[in-house]
């Protein structure tokens, strides 16, 4: 009984023409259904917070932020000071002053 | 979620808060001479005899400075009064350049001369600094 059903749907040839562009039609759905399951930056925005959420992840996100911050600063002052003199030794920077 | 966006803030404002202490904290309040030794770890007597050199260069770089500004200021009147290229502002032209010339010149030969007091290694990372102001000494003028 199965080996004849089997028999007969193997020797089945279906009648309906196949559309010119099925192949893209299918590709192009398949593209729709994947561009859609890309993340958005809302659903980045909310997987950070619930990270952020977690102790561990937010005590170490702070670490990292305290030590960036840190570094920015002290980049900063040291950059200050490079410039100060410079424009010490540079008549025409302190050209400003005199205009 | 609200509490992330809570720890958030607070992660940013503890960032801010690291940055700008520790630019307060770092910011030398020294002169720029002090800030070279400092910098430069120069010892004593190299540290003196870069101060020494400065105190000379000090007064010299304010009068080039002002003689920056006069001639400017003169090639600006004349080039304002006129509507063709006169005499007078072809020598006032010539004028301004050389005396820029000669200010970079000077200010070189100071840069040379502080470089000579330091060791090799730091008498090279003195030049680095230094000479791109006087490729473009008025880049800086410009951005401050």
């Amino acid at each position: 009984m199965k080996d004849d059903l089997s028999k007969l749907l193997g020797s089945w040839q279906p009648e309906v023409p196949e559309p010119a562009d099925f192949t893209t039609t299918v590709w192009r759905r398949i593209q729709l259904a994947e561009s859609s399951q890309r993340p958005s930056f809302r659903s980045w925005y909310e997987t950070v917070l619930d990270l952020l959420s977690r102790p561990r992840i937010a005590v170490a996100t702070a670490m990292v932020a305290a030590f960036a911050g840190a570094a920015l600063g002290s980049g900063a002052a040291h950059s200050d000071k490079a410039t100060a003199y410079l424009r010490s030794v540079n008549p025409y920077a302190q050209l400003s002053g005199v205009r | 979620m609200k509490r992330g966006a809570v720890i958030l803030l607070a992660v940013l404002g503890l960032g801010a808060t690291m940055g700008a202490l520790s630019y307060y904290l770092l910011q030398d309040r020294s002169s720029p001479a002090e800030w070279l030794r400092k910098e430069f770890s120069l010892n004593k007597e190299q540290s003196a005899r870069i101060i020494a050199l400065n105190a000379e260069y000090g007064p010299k770089c304010q009068e080039m400075c002002a003689r920056i500004a006069q001639t400017d200021s003169r090639l600006a009147g004349l080039i304002d009064s006129s509507r063709t290229v006169t005499q007078q502002i072809r020598e006032a032209l010539v004028e301004s350049d050389r005396v820029r010339s000669e200010c970079r010149l000077r200010m070189l030969e100071h840069f040379y001369e502080v470089a000579a007091g330091m060791p090799e290694e730091k008498s090279r990372k003195y030049l680095d600094m230094v000479l791109p102001v006087v490729l473009k000494p008025e880049q800086m003028d410009s951005s401050h």
